[in-house]
């Protein structure tokens, strides 16, 4: 692999480790990325970017630390790296600066992780990728005149090594690719834009047959929602009943659960008490579990942490109860509960701290669903709704449909994310206008009463926090309901 | 390094005659991070730390319009070879594409100040000693959890292109911010080190807001309601629904609230006493710059003059697509003054004239947002509550209207507020719902 040629840096980081009795944790990272951005069947811009660089974090004796980083790697910017990381730890000491000693606890590990890639990086000529991305731009962009397109393709070909003084000296790759529609339907002074991707690790999402059929049916009807959505009036904001697509319940288990469950946050979070995670809390129907952990071939797949242990499958909610945090070993024992190997770093500039990586809500006993997600229509929906059961005719039900982004205060337990649109379910579906979906973290979950549909757990994001945006993933089955719950807002007219 | 990469691009053109012209803007930088969580300097989420890197873009105008964009990094010069090759098979056709320009005249704007340099280089301890009297002072008014950050960077910018064009000069970005009680935080952002005056005005505010927002107040309220953004929040809205609608590439693919014959016919868009300008050649502010990576002078540029539009913010593309001149740009959505016609009134005396209100502090989803819409859903979580010109407590709503609608209502009203030159807050009516 790539960074295997960075031994000398290793040995001289060793070097400077024991020459100054200081425990360290580096990391290199190798990135080559393409973006290729299309605008209305043009090529607005092919861009390429490249990284080589380390990180260098220090550690004391007595726990405090330091951290270093550049982007270049090699023996001597290592040594001032290190010098300099070193520095700073001994003078944040001046300033009673935060101590933690807890990496001394970790067992060295060595490991190596090569995700193997059906459709490599290189394995097609950049000509053919932008003509086929073109053709795909253009097929949306032609379905009617008031549309506008922009698509966009980023393939990233990553490659950590992560070594410590104690030995560990870890290889993996986390490679990763999507692609992006933006759809702008556009009449007078009316404009409504809605959004279509598909993520994985490599250019199958470019390639794969199944790849190309799924973004196409999704651009399709982000295109149809955006013309609809033209002269759509707005809901009366309030509490409803509702069913989200499993996009914005990726949007809910990662917002609502997923950061209130990172330990390093856990001193304010409403999932902490004194600091320490809630176990056992019962905070939903005892049928709904949240689980988060890496999925080969995943957008947001990361076998090991930034600090060079493997990453866990977490069951942050396993049947109702809160389960496990998601922890890193700087704050787990103060959270009491195990370290799952959450550290994650957009870059080397950045430290590790607690992410997600691919988080789901799973229900037991889903209602089956023998459509494809992407055919299915508000009108199904309720025909699926009312068979089950699970809505009767004249029942107010409102569906939400694409994730937007979210956002989340855990110290205060409100989060936020916002849809593309939202249907009024009956017969005949009415459109209206996106509002934000507001809601309590530790209330929410309890309404979530059935599930339909299969897992779906390929909706994919940056996850922006403290700085730094790593990718995230996550889904559910393919609906959920929510039943109408005080705590739950719709915001609107 | 620039030279080495000028150089050997100049002999890349001697020998390649596909490749037609070439421009690159270097950063070499270095600095200093130092971050707070949970009342404590350091610790394993906000270690102090040195950080140093080699960025950049290049852009490379090939035969038969072919153009190329990479990033730089620091083996660059060491690989060239490799990275020229690359470059030339990553390269596109684009008939919109234009070549390297050269500004006629530059302008003068202080952007290094040696303090914040020989902080980098040497006194180490300063933004240490900041962020120590940062925690004491919130600390003793009660604050119970400070968070905060200080960035100290010194930036040797680097720009060349074939024609000629050299500039080369230093920039210092000071950033630190205080956050109280995970509810409100203030911060600052210039290219020199903050004084005295600064720091104390950003402790104190955040203490002020921080304990208002420790009151809560139980406020009943759904429907129409003034909402008042202080300047920092205005900004955000403006940023979100009004300055994101003015990018060229944006106006000119129809995928802006605005169409290119608006800003043509000077259509009027926000309310006729108002006017939105760029300027980045104030004195060591963030948003200040020399010129853009492609050579664009910054300067002062009136985007909407009288509420009408003037002109959208044009990279060299997109002002020779709508055959109009490239603008300067506001760097990470700073920059921008919104104006009036007549003096805006002070804060204390819109105050006492607000019935019902809130004061939005903070929103949650602003990012999730529809900016070519401008219709806005959020929820407000920190807020204080308003009755008869007396903030009564904190308070959190969900909100809703159109904020383009909002900037032409009569009925909105622009503020000042002490200390805050650069932008005024905004009054207007939207629907909230408390929570």
């Amino acid at each position: 692999m790539k960074t295997d040629k960075y031994n000398s840096v290793i040995d001289a980081c060793r070097g400077r480790g024991k020459a100054r009795d200081m425990y360290f944790i580096g990391r290199i990272q190798h990135r080559t990325d393409v973006g290729i951005h299309i605008n209305n069947g043009k090529t607005e811009e092919i861009s390429t970017g490249s990284l080589a660089g380390m990180g260098i974090q220090v550690f004391t004796e007595d726990g405090n630390m330091g951290f270093a980083a550049s982007d270049q790697v090699s023996v001597e910017v290592a040594t001032t790296l290190f010098d300099k990381a070193a520095f700073l730890a001994e003078a944040g000491s001046g300033y009673q600066s935060e101590t933690n000693r807890e990496v001394y606890k970790l067992k060295p590990l060595q490991r190596r992780v090569e995700v193997p890639l059906k459709y490599p990086y290189d394995s097609m000529d950049l000509a053919e990728i932008e003509e086929r991305l073109v053709g795909l731009n253009r097929e949306i962009g032609t379905m009617d005149s008031r549309l506008s397109v922009r698509t966009i393709l980023r393939l990233a070909d990553e490659e950590w090594r992560i070594f410590r003084s104690d030995g560990t000296d870890v290889i993996f790759n986390t490679p990763r690719a999507f692609i992006y529609h933006s759809i702008t339907a556009k009449s007078g002074q009316e404009t409504a834009t809605t959004y279509a991707n598909i993520s994985g690790s490599d250019l199958g999402v470019l390639l794969d047959e199944e790849s190309q059929k799924r973004l196409k049916r999704r651009g399709q009807k982000a295109a149809r929602l955006a013309l609809d959505l033209l002269g759509a009036a707005k809901f009366p904001g309030g509490h409803y009943k509702l069913v989200i697509d499993y996009a914005l319940a990726k949007g809910l288990a990662h917002e609502a659960f997923g950061h209130a469950a990172e330990t390093d946050g856990l001193d304010s979070s409403i999932l902490g008490e004194n600091g320490r995670f809630r176990k056992g809390m019962i905070v939903s129907d005892p049928r709904l579990s949240i689980i988060d952990g890496p999925l080969e071939g995943d957008y947001a797949y990361q076998p090991i942490s930034a600090i060079g242990t493997e990453r866990q499958t977490v069951r942050i909610v396993d049947h109702g109860r809160l389960n496990a945090g998601l922890a890193d070993i700087f704050s787990a024992h103060r959270a009491g509960v195990e370290p799952t190997g959450a550290e994650r770093v957009e870059s080397i500039f950045h430290l590790p701290i607690a992410r997600m990586s691919n988080i789901r809500i799973e229900f037991d006993d889903p209602i089956p669903v023998n459509q494809d997600f992407e055919t299915i229509t508000a009108k199904d929906l309720y025909q699926m709704l009312t068979e089950a059961g699970l809505m009767v005719p004249g029942e107010r039900v409102l569906y939400l449909t694409g994730f937007q982004g979210g956002q989340v205060n855990p110290a205060f337990g409100d989060f936020v994310f916002n849809c593309s649109a939202i249907y009024e379910l009956s017969e005949e579906p009415v459109l209206y206008k996106p509002a934000i979906f507001s809601g309590k973290i530790l209330s929410v979950l309890q309404s979530v009463s059935a599930a339909l549909g299969q897992l779906q757990l390929d909706a994919m994001g940056t996850c922006g926090k403290m700085g730094q945006g790593v990718p995230s993933c996550g889904g559910s089955h393919y609906f959920l309901v929510i039943d109408e719950n005080p705590d739950v807002m719709i915001g609107g007219e | 390094m620039h030279e080495r990469l000028g150089e050997l691009l100049r002999q890349s053109q001697k020998t390649n005659p596909r490749l037609k012209g070439w421009r690159f803007d270097l950063h070499w930088t270095d600095g200093l991070d130092i971050g707070v969580k949970n009342n404590q300097i350091g610790g394993p989420y906000s270690a102090p730390g040195y950080k140093q890197s080699i960025s950049g873009e290049i852009y490379l105008v090939w035969e038969d319009f072919r153009f190329t964009a990479a990033k730089l990094e620091a083996r660059v010069v060491e690989e060239f070879p490799d990275y020229l090759k690359l470059w030339e098979k990553t390269s596109y056709h684009d008939p919109d594409g234009v070549g390297i320009f050269t500004p006629a005249s530059l302008p003068e704007v202080d952007l290094a100040d040696a303090e914040a340099q020989a902080i980098i280089d040497r006194q180490v301890e300063r933004p240490f000693e900041l962020l120590s009297e940062g925690i004491h002072r919130l600390r003793q008014s009660g604050i119970r959890k400070v968070d905060a950050r200080i960035k100290c960077f010194h930036d040797q910018r680097h720009l060349m292109n074939s024609d000629g064009f050299h500039l080369s000069y230093a920039q210092t970005p000071v950033e630190f911010y205080f956050i109280a009680n995970d509810s409100y935080g203030k911060g600052y952002s210039e290219k020199k080190w903050p004084d005295a005056g600064d720091i104390n005005r950003i402790i104190r505010e955040t203490i002020t807001v921080s304990q208002q927002l420790e009151e809560p107040c139980s406020a009943t309220f759904s429907g129409s309601m003034t909402l008042i953004l202080p300047p920092e929040m205005f900004e955000t809205f403006i940023n979100q629904f009004l300055i994101a609608n003015l990018y060229g590439s944006l106006v000119l693919n129809r995928q802006s609230r605005f169409v290119l014959e608006d800003f043509q016919e000077h259509r009027p868009v926000i309310r006729d006493d108002l006017s939105l300008t760029i300027n980045n050649l104030l004195p060591y502010r963030g948003s200040s710059y020399i010129c853009t990576a492609e050579g664009v002078p910054g300067g002062t540029i009136v985007l909407i003059d009288g509420g009408k539009l003037q002109s959208p913010i044009l990279n060299l593309k997109y002002a020779k697509k709508a055959g109009m001149n490239p603008t300067p740009v506001p760097p990470g959505g700073s920059g921008f003054f919104i104006t009036g016609r007549n003096p805006f009134p002070q804060w204390e005396d819109v105050l006492n004239t607000i019935d019902r209100g809130l004061i939005i502090y903070s929103v949650l989803g602003m990012h999730t947002q529809d900016a070519s819409s401008g219709h806005f859903s959020l929820t407000a979580d920190q807020c204080l509550y308003v009755e008869n010109g007396k903030i009564r407590g904190k308070t959190k709503a969900v909100i809703n209207g159109d904020f383009i609608l909002a900037l032409n209502h009569r009925e909105s009203q622009l503020f000042t507020v002490e200390g805050e030159e650069d932008n005024p807050g905004f009054v207007f009516t939207a629907n909230a719902i408390s929570t």
